[in-house]
């Protein structure tokens, strides 16, 4: 069993998880609630990762954050290093490609509060923000957990868009789908059948429980 | 005097534009109508009142402050213009008990403060003992005050009211629609009811606007606006001709006797559930027939001598208003006026039967020292519903 690629993929799934519960809540609700007519682009941009190829992310993330590249540049002039092959190269990337995974399941359980109790609230003096977290967020709160298992599951199994940026560094970018590849590899098939057990089981789990919170089968 | 004043213009993509302009005063209780059929934009313009839409263009003031000036780009939101707003389903956060759902808007308070105004709204409004109930735990017309109180506790400059009785089966919403009125003259605030039905208008308004397809098609006191509609698409939307103050006098089998102006005037109605003792008598003009000679025979319990005062034709029917000591419309058909020779000034019977005189039970507010329909200009023939508006409301509409 590979411990350290564990260890490294359980957090790059948790900051990939929490980076985009802080930036995916508020375009979620943004796309709930505009009455703006270009809405579908957003809504389409969103959703492009489901569709995409592993590698057109990959490559296209590496090209843009490469070290000729101005983010790249900009990025080696503050920290010294690169993002490429790095972890928070291949964080980045995790982020960008479990958009759809977190943004998705929020913005449609956002969309089922009942806007009447947002306007009551509004007409009552209480502000958008104080609205949101005392009204909209209580509501719709298994809909953002569901958000939060399906990204942290899918960024736990991610596969070719870490490989494609992050190469498989041990410690540093091997996370388990590419340490049961290399094992695979390598004809390692005892290792390689450890490691995907333990995926199998944990996406089970992460699986049974959105569905459980769907049907509120959970006492939560 | 404080106006509330609004001019405006709110389209929708649809191609549905809606136009409306208002004066209403906010420094006394008065209550607007806004009444129309669904789709005719009464609630559009109330939720423009909220600062709920933003009307493209146009404007609307409330005494010294600009809440919406379209040209100029001043949009002030809900949550600024110190409103309260009643929805039709009632809005409640369903993950909130009675007082977290009546303290919600009091954050600005002290802990203390909102636990004692939330207690005051919660006796006023016949809620204690209520306070850790969930809003599914609770009947119709229950969740219909703690709307009402979630809405007043902050103690708003206007409080607007869609539909309010709309939500509630017909048994609870006939008892509501006695005792909203009432609540809603405690609190003193003037308010703005949207409604489609015309018993609610009755028994609720002061000041009513019908509206139909986007557009005001008429706007005064309650009684004028029944009685006298501007055109014959507004009387088939109001569709009651005459309206009288009245007070219950006596209930004998089930009959109540109505003494009208000074009591001199006498109607027989069918008994309503609560006699109370203010009445609004509504009288539909299909209801009323014209008789020449003294016949008193018939089914009919109510024969008043009258004369007729003007004769009005309106496609295959004739609209008489007659003076019986009030005003009173029948609408006759073109055939049955000329058999009867009507003119101007002829003396006739007008016929009502009792079931056909609908009684809307109103606690009238009186102004101050005056008793209410004594106060109401007697004169034959000029006891009208307007007097009627003027004298039950200090709501200045005269």
């Amino acid at each position: 069993m590979d411990w350290t690629a564990i260890w490294l993929t359980i957090r790059l799934a948790a900051c990939t998880t929490v980076i985009l519960l802080i930036l995916g809540l508020p375009l979620a609700y943004w796309l709930a609630s505009t009455r703006f007519r270009g809405k579908f682009l957003v809504d389409a941009a969103v959703a492009l990762p489901i569709i995409l190829p592993p590698s057109v992310v990959g490559f296209y993330i590496l090209w843009a954050t490469g070290p000729r590249s101005p983010i790249g540049r900009a990025y080696e002039s503050i920290t010294d290093g690169m993002l490429p092959f790095s972890f928070p190269g291949i964080l980045v990337a995790s982020v960008l490609f479990n958009i759809p995974f977190a943004v998705r399941p929020f913005a449609s359980s956002f969309a089922a509060v009942n806007r009447k109790l947002v306007e009551a609230s509004w007409c009552l003096g209480v502000s958008r923000l104080r609205t949101f977290f005392g009204v909209v967020l209580p509501l719709s709160w298994t809909g953002i957990l569901t958000g939060l298992v399906l990204t942290f599951a899918h960024a736990v199994g991610e596969f070719g868009v870490v490989l494609m940026v992050g190469g498989s560094i041990p410690g540093v970018t091997r996370t388990i789908s590419i340490s049961i590849f290399d094992d695979v590899q390598s004809l390692n098939y005892a290792a390689a059948h450890q490691t995907a057990i333990v995926l199998i089981a944990f996406a089970f789990v992460a699986l049974c429980i959105t569905y459980a919170l769907q049907r509120r089968v959970l006492p939560l | 005097m404080n106006l509330l004043s609004a001019d405006i213009e709110k389209r929708y993509p649809g191609g549905a534009t809606i136009r409306a302009a208002l004066d209403r005063p906010t420094d006394q209780f008065t209550v607007t109508i806004l009444f129309g059929p669904s789709g005719c934009g009464k609630t559009t313009l109330l939720r423009c009142l909220a600062g709920l839409e933003r009307p493209e263009r146009g404007s609307i003031r409330y005494a010294d402050e600009t809440w919406l000036d379209a040209s100029a780009g001043v949009f002030v939101p809900p949550q600024r213009r110190g409103i309260g707003f009643l929805f039709q389903d009632y809005a409640l956060f369903p993950h909130m008990n009675v007082a977290a759902n009546i303290a919600h808007g009091l954050h600005h308070s002290s802990r203390s403060e909102r636990h004692r105004r939330v207690a005051e709204m919660l006796d006023m409004l016949q809620l204690a003992g209520m306070e850790r109930r969930y809003p599914h735990q609770l009947s119709g017309g229950e969740q219909q005050r703690v709307a009402l109180a979630r809405a007043i506790v902050r103690r708003p400059r206007l409080l607007l009211l869609d539909e309010p009785l709309s939500a509630l089966d017909a048994p609870t919403r006939e008892q509501l629609r006695r005792e909203l009125r009432r609540l809603l003259s405690a609190f003193a605030i003037p308010c703005f009811v949207v409604t489609h039905d015309r018993l609610e208008a009755l028994a609720l308004g002061d000041h009513l606007m019908v509206l139909d397809r986007g557009t005001v098609r008429q706007s005064g006191p309650l009684g004028e606006v029944f009685s006298r509609p501007v055109d014959a698409h507004v009387a088939q939307m109001v569709g009651i001709e005459t309206i009288l103050p009245a007070r219950i006098v006596r209930v004998e089998k089930g009959l109540a006797t109505l003494a009208i102006g000074d009591g001199s005037m006498q109607l027989v109605a069918v008994a309503p559930s609560v006699p109370d003792g203010d009445v609004l008598v509504c009288i539909r003009g299909d209801d009323v027939a014209i008789h020449t000679g003294a016949d008193s025979g018939g089914s009919a319990r109510n024969h008043l001598p009258a004369r007729v005062s003007s004769i009005d034709y309106e496609g295959a029917l004739v609209r008489v208003t007659l003076d019986c000591g009030f005003r009173l419309v029948a609408t006759i058909t073109r055939q049955a006026s000329e058999e009867l020779a009507l003119r101007v000034g002829k003396e006739v019977i007008a016929r009502i039967k009792a079931t056909a005189i609908h009684l809307i039970i109103r606690s009238i507010t009186r102004p101050a020292g005056a008793d209410g329909l004594s106060s109401v200009d007697q004169r034959p023939g000029t006891l009208s519903p307007s007097s009627l508006a003027s004298s039950k409301s200090r709501s200045g509409d005269t």
